[in-house]
């Protein structure tokens, strides 16, 4: 009897702490699709949601509302952000859901305080309803103005953001967006790059450069851009197709980045002077070309190849010293390489890596660019003599 | 009196044979034949409820020979006899039904019990051999008989145990009243000639009705034994040197009468076969006139001689025709069964594009003739049963033996014997006798109309069963797959059926769940849903007057509606209430704002990937379970999915058919027979039948395919 009691209670248990009071229809609902995160003052920060109008959305002919925006912006300042989006429930009428939470955006203000970014993101790691693959970027100025830059052919801001940072087809980005990755590396100390956004006008947002988080100073540092950002693609090895400009003979050429392979590898093993050397191997096609060169004769390859890659290797020790004495910030990736190969030594320096007494600036970067053309492309000549 | 009744408990009807045998025959040398005929009196009716107590003595002797009366009695039975005077005339006035015949017999009682008495000391000595052998016989009739009455009153049998009378006409009226007179029921009279007397006829006819009687229902083998044959030659040799001496030939004329039921019986085989052979017969007969018409005239191959009355109107009702001689005891039977029966046609419910077309119809030796077409294989067995106490159906069990598992056979024969039910109008009835849980969802006889599918079947190790009048036939024992399996698996190169299976397992899920993923997606996780398309399902439900359960089971009930009208209504109609119910469903719903377009989709998507399943059974299972579905999804969301997902496993785990598991080669565990269940591996690997069956014989193939 007193199984069979125990066997009842089991069973009313699956069925009762199971809930129907999760049942909320989807029509019920307020998606958050964008948030951004300003600083009020010292301690408080502002919050701005973006909601979506899913009638406004709609592209069914059947329901097309189409006059209104597709979007609510609702904003309010507080504490922590648990509270504030509390206090945001109260006027968005619906129950919030952020479960298509896509972008999260940080004004440059907060990150440059010590210590603000992690202590307002610790509720997106650890609230369950959030997902890692939340998209994360700094902004140039104030996070919520852009949240109302509207784009022509996207609805809702938070897309057009979002779509912006999956943006694969250039160098000068960084692929450590998502926030379940953003988490590893706060609860690391390690450093690590982030998108850095900038509004250009009411309806343009530009992908502006890279910025860079010292995890052990908890606050950012700085940022990239242009060709220092395009070389610190190469140097972290990135999957992203890219261009890289050169002058050949007075004309101008463009080689297309197909693949980037970057090897690091550990010379000696004094910690105050580590000695690095990364070999970039990059495979590319000749995308456009002024000379009138035959591509298949090897001398002339050859030329190409030193070219390009003396105008990488410039660019590569220039925003390695960039990063080594303006920053002193390890966004390499160098300090994950040594944690994961030579972990005694890693054990020694990781404390002061890339702060304090900075390792990371006493080493030496020795770096070395190896490129492949391996499509001249459809035509060999552009002029025939 | 129309039918006669009589109440046994069910433990009691292999003691039929026993009970059958209260005539006696015996010969007195002029009277002729004396007949005792203890007729089963009739207790089914209400009316004789109140008569219950008068009803231990069950017999009423009639004498339909008019002429002389010779009889023997035990002791026992001159008392029963007395006795049953007085409880007669009780009846009689109670049941008017009984009334109408029995009043003949009042008079003939009344006087046959006075002749009775003057006879019985003369004849007392000479059959004191006899009745003694009878004595205990009636006695135990009594006791059985009384054991009947009080023990059961509810069931109720038709069985009838009267000998066929002596005089035809008395037959004839007999087998008139209890079918009620019927129209249908054709009586040709004839005259034959003969130069035998009265007297040899009833030497010739004794043995052989004797014969009849001690060997049960058996004539057939009284005929082939050739003891039994010796020994009336014997006998009629000597009847025929008697009346020479005597140097009188009487030529005396015989009538006897042609009967069968018309629609039931191939009038063309009655016709030529019987009428014009004895018509034609130029000669005149001599010695055994019932056995020289069996031998001579009669040209139907399927020709039995019976005794009873009940064998007589069997018959008749199984459209087969009755030769009765006047003055015999015994009756011919001659299978002329044929009557209009549906031509073979395509299988209706589970059409092929590439495989045999011809499916079973209504008539069972039809279908077993079709089995047989397909397997020549000389241990196909068809074992026969009957069932229905009215309908007397015809259920036959086919099975391959040496391949089939006995125990598996054993098992199915037990079950049909335990079916009792007055009529079983289709397979579908004796397959939930005989199925082993009543409250699953699933089916666990597998029903086709496609001979070839059976007869796959059979070579797999399982058991069909075949009803007449269905054109369905049942497969056991199966397990959850084989209803995912269609015979087109195998015409087709393996790549294509392996893809077709994994189709409609796909489309089983769909079934199954899609209804209830949309509710718990909707109303509980639209997190899991692409971010594009909860937007644009949020959009259209937006101002939506239903919640997600109520729009689903609104819109899952309107089609099952739908379906259901579409296969009452005529083929005509069909059409339109299609047009109709799909532009309801389809367009008005949506445009009303009733419901939203995507729940149209779900809809539809679902009931097509229902028809996806190859077997109609199954698919209506599913279909049920997954309203079960949808209702758990809307209270508990996916858990309420998975929980229920869950039941059904353990239910189905637990489900047994025919006693072999039902979840297929994946419970217990035989990886070889994995071969043909989710994937349909080549031809040439499937090399083994079932091994969950434990066939006796367990390879199909030897070689692998590869001819040496």
């Amino acid at each position: 009897m007193n199984k069979l009691n125990a066997m009842l209670i089991l069973v009313m248990c699956t069925l009762i702490l199971a809930a129907c009071w999760d049942q909320i229809e989807i029509e019920e609902r307020a998606f958050i699709f964008g948030m951004a995160i300003d600083a009020a003052d010292k301690t408080e920060v502002k919050l701005t949601q973006q909601l979506v109008v899913p009638e406004n959305m709609a592209t069914v002919a059947a329901n097309a509302g189409g006059g209104g925006k597709a979007y609510r912006n609702l904003s309010s300042t507080g504490k922590t952000i648990y509270e504030i989006n509390l206090d945001l429930a109260k006027q968005a009428s619906r129950s919030i859901d952020s479960t298509h939470l896509g972008v999260i955006l940080v004004s440059e203000d907060i990150m440059k305080q010590p210590g603000r970014f992690k202590e307002h993101f610790d509720v997106f790691f650890r609230e369950k309803r959030m997902r890692r693959g939340i998209k994360l970027a700094v902004t140039n100025g104030l996070a919520e103005d852009l949240l109302y830059v509207e784009a022509e052919h996207e609805k809702i801001p938070a897309e057009y953001i979002k779509n912006l940072l999956e943006n694969k087809k250039r160098l000068d980005v960084t692929d450590l967006v998502r926030i379940g990755d953003i988490d590893e590396k706060l609860y690391e100390e390690t450093s690590f790059p982030l998108p850095y956004l900038k509004k250009i006008s009411s309806t343009v947002i530009d992908y502006e450069g890279i910025a860079i988080y010292n995890g052990k100073e908890e606050r950012m540092v700085g940022v990239l851009k242009g060709d220092d950002a395009k070389a610190l693609s190469y140097i972290r090895g990135l999957k992203n197709n890219g261009s890289i400009n050169t002058e050949i003979d007075g004309g101008p050429m463009t080689i297309e980045i197909l693949t980037i392979k970057r090897k690091i590898t550990l010379t000696n093993n004094d910690p105050n002077n580590l000695q690095f050397s990364i070999k970039i191997q990059i495979k590319g096609a000749i995308a456009d070309q002024s000379g009138w060169e035959n591509l298949k004769e090897y001398e002339v390859l050859n030329k190409f190849y030193k070219k390009t890659s003396e105008k990488i290797e410039e660019m590569v020790k220039n925003t390695i010293n960039k990063l080594q004495n303006d920053f002193q910030t390890d966004a390499m990736g160098l300090g994950e390489y040594l944690n994961r190969y030579y972990p005694k030594i890693w054990k020694e320096v990781q404390d002061e890596w890339d702060n304090g007494k900075n390792y990371f600036s006493k080493s030496d970067i020795d770096c070395e660019v190896k490129i492949v053309i391996e499509e001249p492309g459809s035509i060999n000549k552009t002029t025939s003599k | 009196m129309r039918r006669f009744y009589r109440k046994v408990p069910r433990k009691n009807s292999t003691n039929k044979h026993q009970n059958s045998i209260n005539t006696q025959h015996t010969q007195n040398d002029i009277n002729g034949i004396q007949q005792e005929i203890n007729v089963q009196q009739c207790q089914c009716n209400p009316q004789f409820q109140q008569n219950q107590k008068a009803q231990h003595i069950q017999g009423t002797r009639n004498n339909l020979n008019n002429e002389n009366v010779g009889s023997q009695h035990s002791q026992d039975y001159q008392h029963t006899q007395s006795s049953i005077q007085s409880n007669q005339n009780i009846q009689f006035q109670q049941s008017i039904q009984c009334q109408c015949h029995l009043k003949n017999h009042q008079l003939q009682n009344q006087t046959q019990t006075q002749n009775h008495n003057q006879s019985q000391d003369n004849v007392q000595s000479q059959n004191q051999k006899t009745s003694q052998n009878q004595s205990p016989s009636l006695k135990q009739n009594g006791n059985a008989n009384s054991n009947a009455t009080q023990t059961n009153n509810q069931n109720v049998s038709m069985e009838i145990h009267v000998p066929i009378y002596k005089k035809m006409n008395n037959n004839i009226e007999f087998i008139r009243r209890l079918l009620g007179n019927p129209d249908d029921l054709v009586i040709r009279e004839l005259t034959l000639e003969t130069f035998n007397d009265n007297h040899e006829n009833e030497q010739g006819d004794c043995p052989s009705s004797r014969s009849g009687h001690d060997d049960g229902n058996l004539p057939i083998q009284t005929l082939s034994d050739p003891e039994n044959n010796d020994s009336k030659i014997n006998q009629l040799n000597i009847i025929d040197e008697r009346p020479l001496e005597k140097a009188k030939q009487k030529k005396q004329k015989i009538h006897c009468s042609i009967l069968y039921l018309s629609g039931l019986s191939n009038t063309n085989i009655i016709n030529d076969n019987i009428l014009k052979t004895l018509q034609r017969k130029t000669n005149e007969f001599n010695g055994d006139i019932l056995d020289q018409i069996y031998q001579e005239i009669i040209a139907v191959t399927e020709t039995k001689r019976v005794n009873t009355l009940e064998q007589v109107v069997h018959a008749l009702l199984s459209g087969r025709s009755i030769f009765l001689i006047d003055g015999k005891m015994t009756a011919l039977d001659m299978g002329t069964a044929g009557s209009e029966k549906r031509a073979l046609d395509e299988p209706q419910s589970e059409a092929l594009i590439r495989g045999p077309r011809l499916a079973f119809i209504e008539s069972i030796e039809t279908n077993l003739t079709l089995i047989r077409r397909e397997l020549k294989d000389p241990n196909l067995r068809f074992k026969m049963h009957e069932v229905g106490r009215r309908s007397k159906q015809k259920i036959a069990v086919c099975y391959v033996e040496g391949i089939v598992n006995p125990d598996i056979l054993d098992e199915v024969n037990r079950r049909l014997k335990t079916i009792d039910i007055d009529f079983a109008p289709d397979s579908g009835v004796i397959e939930q006798w005989i199925e082993d849980s009543f409250l699953s969802p699933f089916p666990q006889l597998l029903d086709t109309e496609r001979p070839d599918r059976v007869s796959y079947n059979l070579m797999q190790g399982k058991v069909a069963i075949l009803v007449d009048g269905s054109p369905f036939a049942l497969i056991a024992p199966i397990s959850f797959v084989d209803a995912f399996l269609t015979i087109e698996d195998f015409s087709q190169r393996w790549i294509i059926a392996t893809s077709m299976r994994l189709l409609r397992y796909f489309s089983m899920f769909i079934a199954l769940f899609l209804p209830g993923l949309y509710v718990a997606l909707i109303s509980f996780h639209p997190g899991m849903l692409p971010t594009q398309l909860t937007i644009s399902i949020a959009a259209t439900r937006e101002g939506g007057p239903l919640p997600a359960i109520v729009e689903v089971l609104l819109m899952a009930v309107t089609f099952e509606i739908l379906q259901e009208a579409s296969i009452r209504l005529p083929k005509v109609i069909g059409q339109t209430v299609g047009i109709v119910g799909g532009i309801v469903i389809g367009d008005v719903a949506v445009s009303a704002g009733i419901v939203g377009p995507a729940l149209v989709i779900v809809t539809s998507l679902t009931a097509m990937s229902s028809f996806t399943i190859p077997n109609y059974s199954m698919s209506i299972g599913l279909r049920i379970l997954r309203f079960i579905f949808v209702i758990a999804a809307s209270i508990f969301g996916l858990y309420g999915i998975i929980l229920v997902l869950i039941m059904i496993c353990i239910h189905i785990v637990n489900l047994k058919s025919m006693g072999t598991p039902y979840s297929g080669p994946f419970a217990p565990y035989f990886i070889d027979a994995l071969k043909n269940t989710f994937i349909r591996a080549p031809i040439m690997t499937l090399k083994k039948r079932p091994p969950y069956l434990e066939p006796i014989d367990d390879q199909k193939v030897n070689s692998g395919g590869q001819r040496q």
